[in-house]
């Protein structure tokens, strides 16, 4: 599957969802829509949230499954907790 | 290599770091008791004389605790994220290897000795004033010669705060100014610190 778009490659600003539609019977819904923040942050970003809660939120099992330091794990969430912060609220 | 070498803390940290860290500072304290040296000082590395093997122990434990208690109180105060206590202080541990190397230069046959007579030879023409002026020619080779075999040892410190520093950074997950001032602030007083510690509780 293609990996949705969260900038804009013209601008760089933020990309909002426009239209919705049902797989099933193809009923658009139209208005604008603001991804979910976990899906604005960077592929990367969003690779190690989602191995992080396969780990059950272990980072010291993290450290061990990317083999690097627990230091190193906590740094990178806590980038991620401060780019989540900086967001602006809906 | 070069992540080993100069980030090694990206790969490294908690007890495994603790557990080498300390057995690197025993390992330092046994080289030496055999060469001679002192390790009185954060920083330091100087001949001295003969004492117990307990003794050279000592003084890495003091100088490793010194700087990490520290930079535990400068990280509690700026870090925003929490940080764990065994992560500091592994990596303070094993940021000491580099001493290990210095001592090991200095063991070497003939490196020790011959850094050992220049340095004496050289302090013995220090001149009774202050204004008076050393003879600079008669003396340039064995300054040249000193300067040149402490050459690795310097590289070795150098090499051991940058460790220090890329330890204290990465667990406290500090950048910029409030890194590079707190610890070497953290370094400064840790090195007073250390040499009174050392000097009042096991070389009197």
């Amino acid at each position: 599957m293609k990996r949705a778009p969260v900038h804009c490659p013209a601008c760089d600003g933020e990309l909002v969802i426009t239209e919705l539609t049902c797989l099933s019977c193809e009923t658009r819904v139209t208005g604008h829509y603001r991804l979910p923040s976990l899906l604005r942050l960077n592929p990367d970003d969003q690779r190690f949230i989602e191995a992080f809660v396969r780990a059950s939120g272990s980072l010291k099992a993290m450290a061990g499954q990317l083999g690097v330091s627990y230091p190193t794990v906590r740094n990178r969430l806590d980038n991620i907790i401060e780019t989540l912060e900086q967001e602006p609220t809906q | 290599m070069k992540t080993w070498l100069f980030r090694p803390f990206d790969r490294m940290a908690g007890a495994p770091a603790l557990g080498l860290g300390l057995l690197i500072i025993a390992v330092t304290a046994l080289v030496a008791r055999r060469a001679g040296l002192h390790t009185d000082g954060v920083l330091d590395l100087n001949f001295g004389p003969e004492v117990a093997l307990w003794v050279l122990v000592a003084q890495g434990l003091i100088n490793w605790l010194c700087l990490s208690v520290l930079l535990l109180f400068t990280g509690l105060w700026l870090s925003k994220g929490r940080f764990r206590l065994i992560d500091l202080i592994g990596t303070q541990a094993l940021a000491r290897w580099p001493m290990l190397l210095a001592t090991l230069w200095y063991s070497i046959p003939g490196i020790g000795q011959s850094i050992e007579a220049s340095t004496t030879r050289l302090l013995a023409t220090m001149p009774d004033q202050p204004t008076e002026v050393i003879a600079p020619v008669e003396y340039l080779f064995d300054a040249m010669w000193l300067m040149l075999l402490s050459l690795p040892i310097l590289a070795a410190i150098v090499w051991m705060v940058w460790l220090m520093y890329h330890g204290y950074r990465l667990v406290t997950n500090l950048s910029g100014h409030r890194a590079v001032l707190s610890f070497i602030a953290a370094l400064v007083i840790a090195e007073v610190l250390s040499k009174v510690l050392i000097h009042f509780l096991l070389l009197q």
